[in-house]
């Protein structure tokens, strides 16, 4: 019989991986905790300063309005010019990393584009010029995305097979910590600075504060491209990028698999975001909510989502079935805005469980690619489907501002509800084609593992 | 209805004679809807105060007004019953009046009467008695279905170097001749037993820094048609799912004259949202709020020289079927920039007899819900039925089932 055939086998083969666990010291890229630290810890930072600055203008836009005399849409250019562009500038950044920089170069060059926007971001508002802040917004977007990218792509790289869920958490997790952080620095520094310059100076200072955070995040890069290098070398790892280079056209190649991922991908987060953004009337006057009840059951799920990442990120490593996770995340989801659309249960049970599911969904659905899209292709992988999502995110938010305007947030709600069923769907086309193909994207940890070994088995054998 | 007489009314003669910008006219509408058993009598005017009378009467109602009373009383005696009905039956009657203006101070910015009028607040206020007002000569609104009464009251509102008025406050009444939908955000339901009022401050100079206003209503209700069940007064509130008429709001108020008997009583009705821009928007609306129900003696005077007093003159106080109730409904919600933030607030409220018009979740909301919910729950359902179907198939024919597949390579 083949099961009992294929059990001894296996038992015996975890039980010598586990063994073969090697600390080492924080110097050692053979030992795990070189993992840990310093790698890990500057990989979480290293889009810290693009995260940072990306809200700057949320955090201060009253100052930054009365300053600078701007009008309300001035102010929203000041966002558009960063999201619309990157609709097709972060799949060439992909495409860039896999095929021209790599991951190493590709991160320190979109960071040096993230740095110098900034820097001509905050120029121009010490010198009153909205045309050059608008130009700093612009190229501060073209690294902005392009680094999340080279983020991701690094972290495959390193942490592929091991805890790359929970990498990807903590990643996603960073991302929140840092706008966090940004939101409530920024108005305290401006008071602050405004003892010492007043008007749209004390603004371009304390934005130039925000550039200092993108200079920690650039030395973020150069050490990690630094440390990546040695353990390529020690290690004798192949370089990404050698090898088969990818050309533009074979994104056509992707798999079935990697499109549904991306439908996933953006029919998932444009029924949250989206959502986020009108929350707050629709919390006051359905719920009764204070404004400032409002705005905290706005944020919970941002909140949660920081916290609650890598937490399910690390489980998702020890269980596996990344695609159950999904399908649950998307499923909860739903039922999250069905409770907010046809009931009036208080929305704080609602968002915090919507939080807990975003994140579920968050930390296994973005690894998955990495399972079946080759390494020297992830870049340009990463690249299309944060192009997509950034497309369905610039285009709902647009589209949901209409539909509630004119037909009311429980359309809305629908609007957004039919978006998750579209994910949901996605989602259980993902799992039979995955099944038909030898269900990799839904193993248990255990079955995974084994998968590995097993396939190493067979390439030595060759 | 005879009109009166203008060489024998100084009021009206000044009025007429006088320019726009000093006005003081006694503007007196009055509108009747004519149905299959009953007809309804609406009194619309700036008299003393904004107000309204409805009366419920058979068939053969007529109204008079005695000119000499409404325009000439110098006290309230000879104001007392200038208004008559004669019907062989009169059925209901009903009267809403608009009292005070009430302006406050909201420096902590609640938004909310109750607490700025807590003993221990420093609230400032300003209550602005609506005799106190002139108005304009009334005029047509648009679509020519519309009554609008504008106030020039000159220590409220700015002029301009010529001397032309720039702000105001009116009351416009909106009647109808068939049932159907206000084309405006709340796009309140209108039909033919009531009158659609819109009030909007405009440009109104405030009298403080955060400056919030208050509008206080008092309703007298007489029903001759009696049973065991008292007559009494009620606010309610419904909440709704669907907010596809007007954007953000979950809510209908209802404020019954009867609330015991709905259908044979008089209800003013609106949504708990007022739009600070005269293109309304949902991100223009803010939060109306409207508080319990008390009784009117601090403001008996002000009844007094109102068309209630002359309608039902001293039964107002000694029938013990008339029930007085005041409230106050006041306009803005927290962080919404206070009056100064727009200059401009405007609230509708329907007022009429009967039981008042219900929202329901109109075919296009049902639509949309089937379509964009079960469609994909048809396609999941028949998906995942079609999978377990041929799972189970290809289980009887090959035993080992998907698990083969993973380690095929190995052998």
């Amino acid at each position: 019989m083949s099961e009992s055939e294929k059990k001894p086998l296996l038992a015996k083969d975890s039980e010598d991986t586990e063994t073969k666990v090697y600390v080492g010291n924080p110097c050692d890229p053979r030992g795990c905790l070189h993992r840990y630290f310093p790698v890990l810890v500057i990989m979480c930072f290293l889009s810290f300063g693009s995260y940072f600055c990306y809200d700057n203008p949320a955090a201060l836009q009253d100052t930054m309005i009365k300053d600078l005399s701007l009008s309300e849409s001035q102010f929203m250019l000041l966002y558009s010019l960063y999201s619309w562009p990157n609709v097709i500038l972060c799949f060439f950044g992909g495409f860039l990393i896999d095929r021209v920089f790599g991951v190493r170069m590709g991160s320190i060059i979109f960071s040096l584009f993230v740095t110098a926007g900034q820097v001509v971001f905050a120029f121009g508002s010490l010198t009153n010029l909205f045309w050059l802040m608008c130009l700093g917004r612009f190229i501060f977007g073209i690294g902005g995305e392009s680094l999340a990218v080279a983020q991701n792509t690094y972290a495959v790289k390193w942490f592929k097979g091991r805890e790359l869920n929970m990498v990807f958490g903590l990643q996603l997790s960073f991302s929140r910590v840092g706008s966090t952080v940004n939101m409530n620095v920024m108005q305290p520094l401006y008071s602050y600075i405004h003892n010492y310059a007043s008007g749209y100076k004390c603004l371009g200072i304390a934005l130039f504060v925000g550039a200092v955070m993108c200079v920690f995040s650039l030395l973020c890069a150069f050490a990690l491209a630094f440390l990546d290098k040695r353990a390529d070398r020690i290690l004798k790892r192949a370089a990404v990028g050698s090898g088969d280079q990818i050309r533009l056209w074979d994104v056509k190649h992707f798999p079935l698999t990697f499109w549904l991922i991306s439908i996933i991908c953006v029919a998932y987060y444009v029924a949250v975001f989206p959502f986020v953004g009108l929350g707050l009337v629709f919390f006051e006057m359905k719920f009764g909510l204070t404004p400032e009840q409002a705005n905290s059951v706005n944020s919970l799920v941002y909140i949660i989502s920081a916290v609650a990442s890598p937490v399910f990120g690390f489980l998702i490593d020890k269980l596996g079935k990344n695609l159950f996770w999904v399908i649950t995340g998307v499923t909860v989801t739903l039922g999250c805005h069905g409770l907010m659309a046809f009931t009036f249960l208080t929305p704080y049970v609602a968002m915090v469980v919507m939080g807990l599911a975003y994140s579920v969904l968050a930390s296994a659905l973005w690894p998955m690619v990495a399972l079946i899209i080759p390494e020297n292709q992830l870049g340009t992988a990463y690249g299309i489907m944060q192009a997509i999502q950034n497309l369905g995110l610039a285009v709902i938010a647009l589209v949901a501002g209409i539909i509630v305007d004119s037909k009311g947030y429980l359309i809305l709600e629908v609007f957004f509800m039919a978006w998750l069923c579209l994910a949901l769907i996605a989602a259980v086309l993902l799992y039979l084609t995955d099944v038909a193909k030898g269900g990799k994207l839904n193993m248990s940890a255990k079955e995974r593992h084994s998968h590995k070994e097993l396939k190493n088995v067979a390439e030595s054998d060759e | 209805m005879p009109y009166p007489d203008c060489d024998k009314y100084p009021s009206c003669e000044q009025a007429l004679n006088q320019s726009s910008s000093d006005p003081g006219f006694p503007n007196l509408i009055y509108v009747s809807a004519v149905g299959t058993k009953d007809k309804l009598h609406f009194v619309l005017t700036t008299i003393n105060v904004p107000s309204l009378l409805i009366l419920q009467t058979s068939m053969d109602g007529q109204m008079y007004f005695n000119w000499d009373g409404i325009l000439l009383a110098d006290n309230i005696t000879d104001m007392a019953n200038a208004i008559n009905v004669s019907a062989s039956s009169v059925l209901y009657q009903y009267s809403v009046l608009f009292t005070r203006l009430i302006e406050y101070n909201d420096t902590s910015d609640v938004a909310n009467l109750a607490i700025a009028d807590e003993p221990n607040s420093k609230t400032e206020w300003k209550i602005h008695d609506f005799r106190d007002f002139k108005w304009m000569n009334a005029t047509t609104g648009q679509g020519g279905n519309s009554i609008i009464f504008s106030t020039a009251y000159h220590d409220i509102n700015k002029t301009d170097a010529t001397g032309n008025l720039t702000g105001s406050l009116y009351f416009e009444f909106e009647m109808h001749g068939e049932d159907g939908r206000d084309e405006d955000l709340p796009h309140l339901i209108y039909n033919t037993n009531m009158t659609q009022l819109n009030f909007v401050l405009d440009k109104y100079t405030p009298a403080f820094a955060n400056s919030r206003f208050a509008l206080e209503v008092a309703v007298i209700s007489n029903s001759s048609v009696h049973d065991d069940l008292p007559d009494e007064m009620s606010i309610e509130e419904t909440k709704s799912i669907d907010d596809e008429y007007s954007p953000g709001v979950f809510k209908i108020v209802n404020w019954y004259s009867r609330q015991n008997h709905k259908d044979a009583g008089g209800y003013i009705q609106w949504k708990p949202v007022c739009y600070l821009d005269a293109h309304r928007a949902r991100d223009k609306g803010t939060e109306v709020q409207y508080y319990g129900l008390t009784g009117t003696q601090h403001i008996d005077d002000i009844l007094n020289t109102s068309v209630a007093f002359a309608y039902f003159g001293d039964r107002l106080y000694t029938d013990k079927n008339v029930v007085r109730k005041a409230s106050n409904i006041s306009f803005g919600f927290s962080n919404d920039g206070f009056y100064v933030g727009s200059n401009y607030t405007a609230w509708t409220v329907s007022i009429g007899f009967g039981t008042p018009p219900e929202e329901s979740i109109s075919t296009m909301v049902i639509a949309v819900i089937a379509a964009g919910l079960g469609i994909p729950v048809i396609i999941i359902v028949i998906g995942g039925l079609y999978v377990c179907i041929k799972r189970r198939r290809s289980q009887t024919y090959e035993p080992l089932g998907n698990g083969s597949g993973s380690y095929a390579p190995v052998n």
